[in-house]
């Protein structure tokens, strides 16, 4: 038996559903060059901040009602 | 109206606000903001976990790439390496960067010394006390002239860089043990001691005893590790790693994390500076990025008093967005 099979089955237990320790793309333009890893996370900021410009404040139609 | 009469008038106007009031529970907003934060933290590592690299260490490195290893030993013995000539905090090799009058290393001066031959190669070799040939051999190498020593340096240095696989990391044990040897098979006449001393700091760096000595200090617990640092960035095997991972300084390397991870994005504009002349062919490129990102930020804290900067959120109303409701109940 495998010394390490109990302890592979630890590490798969509470492994990553999404493995991001493969190679990341980049997005090379000239001189600029940024990992697509963080190209994503600066687009979802700035979504977030787009949807919190406009989405309504909570509790906001309540007093509407009112 | 000058610009001045008009901005205080809209600052007399907003001096005491006469619209609704709301009641606003911070406590509340904090509680549910931090419950937010903890869990989607939980979710998220539960989703991606962390990244997983295995450690580069000396004793890796010396596997995967004996002959540059003790290339860079040798350099490090005859003081031309990058560290040997860094100058403070390591050394007095140089004076360091500086900008105009404003010399920083110089004026902190040496307070991590680190004199590299006798910490990466003479100190760890003494210390085999009991391999009678390698302490014959340092004593011939540290009794000999500076001289004669530069001469075995360079003849090995010569030998080792026509070593076979000198620039490739091995994949395999097999490869790791055949570029061994070959390291192992150096030797000549002209080359003095430096040999023998090279093999016994290989087998002693694969064997993982130099990792110890060079993290060993007078604290209990060893966490000082800018000596192993330092010798792993003077050879080929930590750049070439941190290369195909993109974090290299001239691959905006300040924002990127290993793998696939997202990495340290709000750094864009630090490493930003490095990709650009003058900073980019400067030899106080850290010093020079320092300093204008020091101008920036005083800038940045000044926005309050810079005419035509702080009107900004006046001449783009997004606030007007966010508080629509109120300024359209305001106009009806």
């Amino acid at each position: 038996m495998d010394p390490l099979a109990h302890k592979n089955k630890f590490v798969l237990m509470f492994a990553a559903i999404f493995d991001l320790n493969g190679k990341a793309g980049y997005a090379h333009w000239h001189f600029f060059q940024m990992s697509v890893p963080n190209l994503v996370v600066i687009v979802l900021m700035l979504v977030l901040f787009a949807v919190a410009l406009v989405a309504p404040f909570p509790g906001n139609t309540k007093r509407r009602r009112k | 109206m000058t610009y001045r009469q008009r901005t205080k008038a809209i600052n007399d106007a907003a001096r005491e606000y006469r619209g609704p009031y709301r009641h606003y529970d911070i406590v509340k907003e904090a509680t549910i903001a931090i419950g937010v934060v903890a869990l989607l933290a939980v979710v998220l590592s539960i989703l991606f976990s962390s990244p997983d690299e295995k450690p580069a260490t000396v004793q890796s490195w010396s596997r995967a790439m004996p002959a540059s290893f003790v290339a860079t030993a040798v350099s490090e013995l005859d003081g031309s390496s990058g560290t040997a000539g860094y100058g403070p905090p390591y050394n007095n090799a140089s004076t360091g960067q500086h900008i105009a009058f404003i010399h920083l290393q110089q004026w902190f001066g040496v307070a991590h010394p680190i004199n590299t031959s006798q910490d990466y190669v003479i100190a760890p070799l003494r210390a085999l006390n009991t391999d009678t040939t390698l302490q014959h051999a340092l004593n011939t190498y540290t009794s000999a002239s500076a001289k004669q020593q530069m001469a075995w340096d360079n003849a090995y240095a010569t030998a080792v860089g026509k070593a076979p696989h000198y620039a490739d990391q091995a994949e395999s044990r097999e490869e790791q043990k055949s570029n061994t040897a070959a390291v192992l098979r150096i030797s000549g006449a002209n080359m003095g001691p430096l040999p023998v001393m090279m093999g016994r700091l290989l087998a002693f760096a694969q064997a993982g005893g130099l990792d110890g000595v060079l993290l060993a200090n007078k604290q209990y617990y060893a966490t000082d590790y800018t000596k192993t640092l330092m010798f792993l960035a003077d050879g080929d095997y930590l750049p070439d790693l941190a290369q195909n991972d993109h974090l290299l300084g001239t691959q905006w390397g300040m924002m990127n994390e290993t793998g696939s991870f997202p990495g340290q994005g709000w750094l864009w504009l630090y490493t930003f500076w490095y990709q650009i002349k003058p900073f980019s062919t400067s030899a106080n490129a850290d010093v020079l990025v320092m300093a204008v990102m020091g101008l920036l930020s005083v800038l940045f804290v000044a926005v309050p008093f810079l005419p035509g900067v702080r009107d900004l959120p006046r001449k783009i109303p997004i606030y007007r967005l966010i508080w629509r409701e109120h300024y359209a109940q305001l106009q009806s």
